[in-house]
């Protein structure tokens, strides 16, 4: 593996070797796992409130908003290699409104679990595991590492929902909405995580090339035969 | 990218967590699906049972034929 080349070579996780582009990602995702924070606790607490407050979806959510903001600070800490910017760390202070204003409390809540958890977090499962492929050890591969275990659960969250529900009502409803949800997972959460033309896999970023096998195969493989299975397609 | 494993550990993976709550519990059904039961064979691995999970030469755990890695554990990633 290339990265291990280089480890050898004195290089690998010298991050001060690192081109700029790789730090701005880094800050982008830094972004994105500071609001998925603030997503993952409004989760939990809507999950507890619908089914109680030892409910094991809603617990596992609520810990899932504690590890995005691990994540966070892991990003901090790459970010703190990059000796020509100094950046203050974001601060989740933010609410979001998910759906639209005519959901239920219970169909807002799979509408959150389908968007945020079975679309995003899987497709974000498997880049991470082709990112994790790629980077070179050290600080990176062990952040992509820490990130991909925590995101296999966020993902679960998700389809723990949709069975639930599935089992008492129809949930189809939510397919005239699918595509909507694809499009902000790939342009809010997706598209910032990945840099064209330029080769930066050893820095554990995607390009855009490189990513969209990945999420096709996850698309047509994983997320839509999971909705096919739950009555949504 | 093994879409299959990716498929089981996800999306069944988290499907048995409100199957087994509504085992526990009986708000909706007394049983796991059938279907899900089905797809969960192979099952998925437990590092803790070395009947699951082996320690290969270079001192990484890794999953026996037969097992699913979780990637919730210290198991390898590795195809």
């Amino acid at each position: 593996m290339l990265g291990d080349v280089l480890l050898d070579r004195g290089i690998g996780n010298n991050l001060s070797h690192a081109p700029a582009e790789v730090f701005q990602i880094w800050r982008n995702r830094e972004s994105i796992e500071i609001e998925a924070t603030v997503i993952f606790k409004q989760l939990g607490h809507d999950l507890q409130a619908l089914y109680g407050k030892d409910d094991l979806t809603a617990l596992l959510s609520l810990k899932s908003s504690d590890d995005e903001l691990r994540h966070a600070k892991m990003c901090q800490e790459i970010l703190s290699y990059d000796h020509n910017r100094e950046y203050s760390a974001l601060i989740p202070d933010f609410k979001v409104q998910f759906g639209p204003q005519y959901l239920t409390d219970k169909q807002r809540v799979l509408y959150m679990s389908l968007g945020v958890c079975c679309i995003t977090e899987t497709l974000s499962t498997a880049l991470l595991i082709e990112m994790h492929e790629r980077a070179f050890s050290g600080i990176i591969r062990e952040t992509i590492r820490e990130i991909l275990v925590d995101e296999v659960d966020h993902a679960r969250i998700g389809w723990a929902e949709l069975n639930r529900q599935s089992h008492s009502e129809d949930i189809s409803w939510l397919k005239e909405y699918l595509p909507t949800l694809v499009k902000e997972a790939f342009s809010s959460d997706i598209a910032p995580m990945l840099k064209p033309n330029q080769d930066l896999s050893i820095w554990g970023i995607l390009s855009p090339n490189d990513a969209k096998p990945i999420m096709e195969a996850t698309l047509e493989k994983v997320i839509y035969p999971g909705l096919k299975k739950f009555g949504i397609l | 990218m093994n879409v299959d494993k990716l498929f089981k550990v996800i999306v069944v993976g988290g499907a048995l967590m409100t199957s087994a709550e509504t085992m526990a519990f009986g708000h909706l059904s007394l049983e796991v699906q059938p279907e899900i039961k089905e797809e969960l064979s192979p099952t998925f691995c437990n590092p803790e049972d070395e009947n699951q999970c082996v320690e290969n030469e270079e001192g990484e755990i890794v999953v026996k034929e037969g097992f699913y890695c979780c990637w919730g554990t210290s198991c390898s990633t590795e195809e």
